[in-house]
């Protein structure tokens, strides 16, 4: 009785156990292939037009490139499933004229090789315009609820309206004119418009394998892509396999794929860090709180390589909430913070003081060179001076008899750290003791639309290429993330002007001057910083750096 | 025995359904959504995200509407397209039909990673949790128990003291501090072992060591504590009166008494520990289904909400369940009543 219990035991361990060794090792094939690392758990979706962030964005562009292709380093816009383009007179009318018999391809697990579709007559299914007008009406339908269709649909005529639920999907001003012709018209002629056309959500999808697998059809075994890289597996939550579609023929703006295969990890970047050092990894994002440790090693220093970023780090103030619907007070804690100090001491990557919101990378945004006096920096005279301003507007005899400020932000390691460094510069300069409010992030989201804080933590990251993006759609009066309600009709108004300019040099005049009456005359924005992106790079490895967090994996190589 | 095991599923039965529905009106009372992000989705985008998911029904359906769709099986007859709303965990082909299947357990979708079902992380990320899981409770057993038996035995020793520093250590010296510290030294400054994944057993070392040492220390300080109460027990001294050897009466009823307490603590840490460990399986970039209890709640991710925790509730009441028989093998005085 004994040994068949003792037997039961051992082989219950062993069924338990022995699977888990019968591990299967990864192949390597004989080709060139990359290994690199892109955030943490699973992307939201590689459906042009589900995905919602810049790592969504990625992967769709290897798989599903656009019009056109804002160059990640230079920020040129270039062409890339477009070959030419004409613009009609009155600038509203763009006709596409696109690359041609460039082939829906699929990853075939079986063969090992990117296969060309054929439909069921066995005719090579080709990228054609009613691709396009098929991916742009999805984007734009109201049933998609395409977290990216808002951008897309001012600049498309009826789309305002067939997105809201009201208009036609044939009253959009989209037209297949023949295979290879696309036709898009928009409401007005803005000069940035062809950025917009390229964005992640104004890509063409297959309708015939959306119609035959739904909502899984961006799986591998699914999937019908044509950009420079085909998808070969897709481990959710851990990695993404792409393998190089020779079908794809190549474009100004994106070329064919140098390697054979490229896989992208999503794990904790400190982890991507320690992989990196055992040489698992060829391409990683170095995290903040090692880049001491990584500039003080000589061989990582030599392996890392800072690059700006478009997005800009600022905090707002809630206008409708006293004491910030003073504009001295506003100014005087805008005044009293020592960005210089906050980049040294606190987020320690090098990062440059913003002394206005956009950041100046970003096309037709004021520059330092050429504004060395615009906007605003750490002055404690001048805060001392507006806060006394401030305080006799509102007849109060000190600073203690003003309301108990409350500042709310996301809880993360970096806002706190932030939040803890300003109250401390607030505190000194201004003799003022705010509160901290760290809420659960997801809830702070929540919360910031209804109710900002008093102060609340308010960054941004473009959209498209274009001080529009950050000025007009972040800070109008009337625009969704304009948290702090702060109503300007005369910064409505230079805004609302400049879009529409043609000429680039009076557009950004004008955007230089909606910054100084938006952080300086009416400090509605506190900015902070202009973030850096700090990447490891293995010394094997060629590529090219992205500012735009959106990554040209094509470009990249090992050098053998 | 069945009528105890009948009693213990019914239970069982009202236990989970007790989870899903706390659960459920907890998840719902959290401020914000799955939509809540970063850069804010316009307010009509969010409504039409809120109909496709039935997000915008009364709650007390939302809820009948999920359990339906993991409790009652469905026949579905013809070819059908694939879509996540067909997705279940359990497809049985009828005999009567070509097309028919029987379909059981749909987990719902999943809104953050939108073209993967919840059944999904059941059937991909849960079997690595609960390898990890299994064996780090081996590990755990197999350097705690011998630690305390020794400790136990040879008390006051430099035996006993040398088994309790460890095991202090293993208490002390958390997860998140010695995973990473593994990890460096065996990992990158000697590469003996891969820093990062799973699936090949050189990749198992580091982490089932790391989750199975800082357990072990529990069962270690538990297992000495209870052979020193037993040793002290009435039938112990009668047993070595019976004249019995010192290694009979050790391993045959020192032993095996002081096992009750054991595991009354393992059933559980298994149970924990199958289901999925969040710092490891972060730390060494293991796709098991740990973080999935953190992200899906700062995410608001309702579906996977729910089914990792009614997974770990299952899993916990199983072990409990199981403890309970084993007691009674182990102690005869103790009966299934």
């Amino acid at each position: 009785m004994k040994t068949v219990r003792r037997l039961t035991v051992l082989v219950l361990v062993m069924v338990l156990v022995l699977p888990t060794f019968a591990g299967v090792t990864s192949a390597q094939g004989d080709g060139k292939s990359l290994v690199t690392a892109y955030g943490v758990g699973d992307p939201h979706s590689i459906d042009p037009q589900l995905g919602i962030d810049q790592r969504d964005m990625t992967l769709i562009t290897q798989l599903f490139p656009g019009l056109t292709w804002q160059n990640e380093e230079s920020r040129d816009v270039e062409l890339a499933m477009a070959s030419s383009y004409d613009v009609s007179e009155d600038g509203k009318t763009y006709t596409f004229h696109l690359l041609e018999q460039v082939p829906w391809v699929r990853y075939n697990a079986d063969s090992g090789e990117v296969e060309a579709l054929t439909d069921d007559s066995g005719a090579p299914r080709y990228v054609t315009a009613a691709d396009f007008v098929f991916g742009w009406t999805r984007a734009l339908d109201p049933v998609t609820a395409a977290p990216g269709a808002y951008m897309m649909a001012p600049y498309i005529t009826g789309a305002a309206e067939f997105n809201a639920g009201e208009g036609s999907a044939d009253a959009l001003g989209l037209k297949a004119v023949d295979d290879y012709t696309f036709e898009v018209t928009a409401p007005e002629a803005v000069g940035y418009v062809l950025g917009i056309y390229g964005l992640g959500t104004a890509r063409p999808v297959p309708a015939w394998a959306i119609e035959e697998s739904g909502d899984v059809w961006t799986e591998p075994e699914n999937i019908a892509t044509y950009g420079p890289f085909a998808l070969k597996e897709w481990s959710h939550d851990e990695s993404i396999t792409f393998v190089k579609n020779p079908f794809w023929p190549g474009s100004e703006g994106i070329g064919q794929a140098n390697v054979d295969e490229l896989t992208i990890r999503f794990m904790d970047e400190s982890v991507q860090l320690r992989e990196f050092e055992a040489g698992g990894m060829d391409v990683i994002y170095a995290p903040a709180t090692d880049l001491d440790r990584i500039r003080a090693d000589s061989t990582l220093s030599s392996e890392l390589s800072i690059v700006p970023d478009l997005c800009s780090q600022a905090w707002g103030f809630n206008t409708e909430k006293p004491p910030f619907d003073n504009v001295h007070i506003r100014r005087a804690f805008s005044y009293a913070v020592d960005r210089q100090s906050l980049i040294d001491f606190v987020t320690k990557g090098g990062e440059i003081p913003a002394r206005w919101f956009t950041p100046p990378s970003i096309s037709l945004a004021p520059t330092l060179e050429d504004n060395p006096d615009l906007g605003i920096a750490f002055d404690p005279e001048m805060a001392q001076q507006e806060l006394a301003l401030g305080l006799a507007d509102l007849g109060l005899e000190s600073a203690d008899d003003l309301p108990a400020i409350t500042v709310v932000f996301g809880n993360t390691e970096l806002l706190s750290a932030t939040a803890q460094a300003l109250q401390v510069m607030w505190e000194e300069a201004l003799g003022i003791r705010v509160e901290l409010s760290a809420l659960d992030t997801t809830t702070y989201w929540s919360t910031l639309e209804e109710d900002a804080g008093q102060i609340y933590r308010a960054g941004w990251c473009p959209d498209y290429n274009d001080a529009n993006n950050y000025l007009r759609d972040v800070m109008r009066s009337d625009s969704l993330y304009n948290y702090g309600h702060w109503n300007s009709p005369e910064f409505d108004q230079i805004v609302d002007e400049a879009r529409l300019l043609t000429d680039p040099e009076q557009r950004r005049e004008l955007y230089a001057q909606a910054e100084q009456l938006m952080v300086v005359d009416e400090a509605a924005l506190m900015p902070l910083y202009w973030p850096i992106t700090a990447m490891l790079t293995q010394p094997d490895v060629t590529r090219t750096y992205a500012t735009t967090h959106i990554e040209a994996y094509w470009k990249w190589d090992l050098n053998q | 025995m069945s009528e105890f095991i009948t009693r213990r599923v019914l239970w069982m039965v009202f236990v989970l359904f007790v989870v899903t529905v706390i659960t459920f009106i907890l998840m719902h009372a959290v401020p914000g959504g799955p939509f809540s992000t970063e850069k804010a989705l316009p307010e009509s985008t969010i409504e039409q995200l809120n109909e496709k998911y039935n997000l915008d029904d009364p709650l007390v359906m939302q809820y009948v509407e999920y359990m339906k769709d993991i409790l009652i099986p469905v026949v579905m007859t013809g070819q059908q397209q694939k879509s996540l709303d067909h997705e279940y965990l359990i497809n049985i082909s009828l005999p009567f039909d070509d097309n028919a299947t029987l379909r059981w357990v749909n987990f719902g979708p999943s809104y953050k990673s939108v073209s993967r079902p919840v059944n999904d992380i059941f059937r991909e990320n849960l079997p690595i949790s609960a390898q990890l899981g299994v064996l780090g409770v081996l590990i755990a057993a197999c350097i705690g128990i011998p630690l305390g038996v020794i400790a136990g035995l040879k008390r006051n020793t430099v035996y006993d003291y040398a088994g309790m520093g460890i095991a202090v250590l293993g208490v002390s010296v958390p997860v998140i501090i010695m995973a990473p510290v593994l990890q460096y030294v065996f990992g990158v400054l000697l590469g003996w072992l891969p820093v990062t994944g799973w699936g090949e057993p050189k990749q198992m070392i580091l982490p089932t060591f790391a989750l199975g040492f800082s357990q072990s220390a529990v069962l270690a300080r538990l297992t000495r504590a209870s052979m020193l109460q037993v040793m002290h027990e009435d039938y112990i001294r009668t047993a070595r009166a019976k004249g019995l050897r010192e290694r009979r009466v050790v391993v045959v009823h020192v032993l095996k008494n002081s096992m009750i307490p054991v595991i009354t603590v393992i059933g559980p840490m298994l149970a924990y520990l199958m289901a999925g460990t969040f710092v490891v399986e972060t730390i060494f970039a293991i796709p098991g289904m740990g973080k999935f209890f953190v992200t899906s709640i700062t995410g608001r991710d309702y579906p996977v909400i729910m089914g990792t925790i009614l997974v770990m509730a299952i899993f916990l009441v199983l072990a409990n369940v199981i403890v309970d028989v084993v007691y009674a093998w182990i102690d005869p005085r103790i009966r299934f009543t």
